[in-house]
């Protein structure tokens, strides 16, 4: 007990929190505001592009399959000083077709490359989450006489949904934490005024701080994302009495069944 | 894991690092020297990829008085003082200057160099005037953790200030004309302008070194406990002066001279 005491004041720095804490909290919005914008994006985006690669056109499925290899496989930095300086290279061209105001920012430049890179992972997602329901389900609520919305809405839909909840909140987290890219790129993020106050500081428990708050950050989402998925899967369950634990290997099971 | 285990590793830990720097601490022979090379003239890569430049060709003029054997390291800007405190280098020879918040982190040898900061601009900008008022609005770059970034945030408070990891990264952001102006060191922006620029880009002007801000100049940083390996330094640099080294040095590189003595 007398060590931790002798080694709290050296990992805890709390009179930094008093002149640097609101540079935290400053960085902590450009954070959420660039995650929460291209994750969105990325999802309107993801569900073209998933429709593309499902599709039985060759060309369009080939594009599609295209798109997702090279954001998949190629580093999200790369990816990003792709945008942010070969923007700055061919300027008058983006300036003759009224972009270059775009560009120009670091801030649209992170959001625009952070949305193409998720589009291409959320669309293998949903790809993978509509593939997991059994064809014969879709052929027996043909049979019945449903309606193409019907079968997405209530046979197809509830159980993608369900296969893609925790895949979505794992690209959500590793989003977060890809965007302490940004700091690079000169935006000022949760990163970037942490490298800033460092910077002024030489303190290294600012590193410490940034790090408890994108955990809090992840380990809010990871639980928020536990809650939806057992309310979606409340009918998997057939006794209410059956602990939490039993149910994520029900759940378990069958993710391994439709996978 | 229990939290004893936690705190038996991090005592372990704390004695390998401390434990490594007493056994170098005597009788130096060989010594590492730390760099930013993103900083041409001063220091920068070639294309075979070695470390060369001023500061580079000085400290060998510097290590051979010394009689040691000296190796380069590079190593990012924001990282240079974390590392010299960890032991990856000894010694951090890449135009720091030497100012207060530093001071209380590492020691400084004497002053070698002090060159002027400047701001430079897009051509096309004709304008000279670059009171505060006149770059009220307009974006200014500059490198993290400089003297330079501390100048902009105390005298260009209503600019917007741009911080880079890399000096490089602003002067491309100037040619690209996402900048529109940048704050640097005067003779690193003539380079980038003489060299890379393409006629993008033109230097407004030199600005005067602020004491408290910009420091009285350039020194080598050392680790607080490393006297020693300072007060040699210290000889290597006044004999250096005395046998005319530096300015025969100097001239080949500059056509200023960058003593500041």
């Amino acid at each position: 007990m007398a060590a931790l005491q002798a080694w709290f004041p050296l990992l805890f720095n709390f009179s930094l929190l008093d002149e640097y804490g609101w540079r935290l909290v400053s960085g902590l919005i450009i954070t959420v505001k660039v995650v929460g914008i291209s994750c969105a994006l990325g999802f309107l985006l993801a569900y073209p592009i998933c429709l593309a690669r499902m599709s039985s056109n060759r060309i369009l499925s080939n594009v599609a399959m295209g798109y997702v290899t090279f954001f998949r496989g190629t580093p999200l930095l790369c990816q990003l000083y792709l945008v942010y300086y070969g923007a700055g290279q061919i300027r008058p061209e983006l300036t003759s077709m009224g972009l270059w105001l775009f560009f120009r920012e670091a801030y649209f430049c992170c959001i625009f490359a952070f949305a193409l890179n998720t589009a291409a992972y959320q669309s293998e997602i949903m790809r993978g989450a509509l593939a997991s329901v059994p064809k014969g389900q879709i052929e027996a609520a043909k049979a019945l006489g449903l309606s193409q919305y019907a079968i997405a809405r209530h046979v197809v839909w509830p159980q993608a949904m369900l296969v893609a909840v925790r895949p979505f909140g794992n690209e959500l987290i590793t989003v977060i934490k890809a965007s302490a890219l940004t700091a690079i790129v000169t935006l000022l993020d949760l990163m970037g005024q942490t490298r800033f106050v460092f910077a002024r500081t030489f303190d290294f428990s600012i590193y410490l701080y940034c790090a408890i708050i994108y955990l809090v950050m992840t380990e809010t989402i990871r639980r928020v994302l536990g809650a939806i998925e057992r309310r979606l899967s409340r009918h998997m369950v057939v006794n209410a009495e059956v602990p939490m634990k039993t149910r994520g290997l029900v759940l378990a099971r069958f993710r391994r069944a439709t996978s | 894991m229990n939290s004893t285990k936690i705190l038996a590793m991090l005592g372990l830990a704390a004695g390998l690092v401390a434990g490594a720097s007493s056994v170098q601490a005597k009788d130096w022979k060989t010594v590492r020297i730390g760099m930013d090379a993103s900083y041409a003239p001063f220091e920068s890569v070639n294309p075979k990829g070695e470390i060369v430049g001023f500061e580079v060709d000085y400290f060998n003029i510097l290590c051979a008085k010394a009689k040691l054997t000296c190796t380069f390291q590079n190593q990012d800007w924001d990282g240079v003082i974390p590392s010299l405190l960890a032991s990856k280098f000894d010694v951090i020879a890449s135009s720091m200057n030497i100012t207060a918040a530093r001071a209380q982190k590492v020691l400084f040898s004497d002053m070698y160099m002090a060159t002027p900061p400047a701001l430079s601009t897009s051509a096309a900008n004709k304008s000279d005037d670059i009171s505060p008022a006149a770059l009220k609005g307009k974006s200014i770059g500059t490198q993290s953790s400089t003297i330079h970034a501390n100048y902009l945030e105390k005298f260009y408070k209503d600019s917007e200030i741009k911080l880079y990891p890399t000096q490089d990264e602003p002067n491309q952001d100037l040619a690209s004309g996402r900048l529109d102006y940048v704050m640097g060191d005067a003779i690193v922006t003539q380079d980038f302008i003489d060299k890379h620029g393409n006629g993008c880009c033109r230097l407004v002007t030199t600005i005067k070194r602020v004491p408290e801000i910009h420091g009285p100049g350039v020194g080598a940083a050392f680790r607080p406990e490393d006297k020693d390996l300072a007060a040699i330094f210290n000889k290597a640099i006044a004999e250096a002066d005395a046998d005319g080294s530096f300015v025969t040095l100097e001239k080949k590189y500059f056509k200023i001279d960058i003593r500041g003595k």
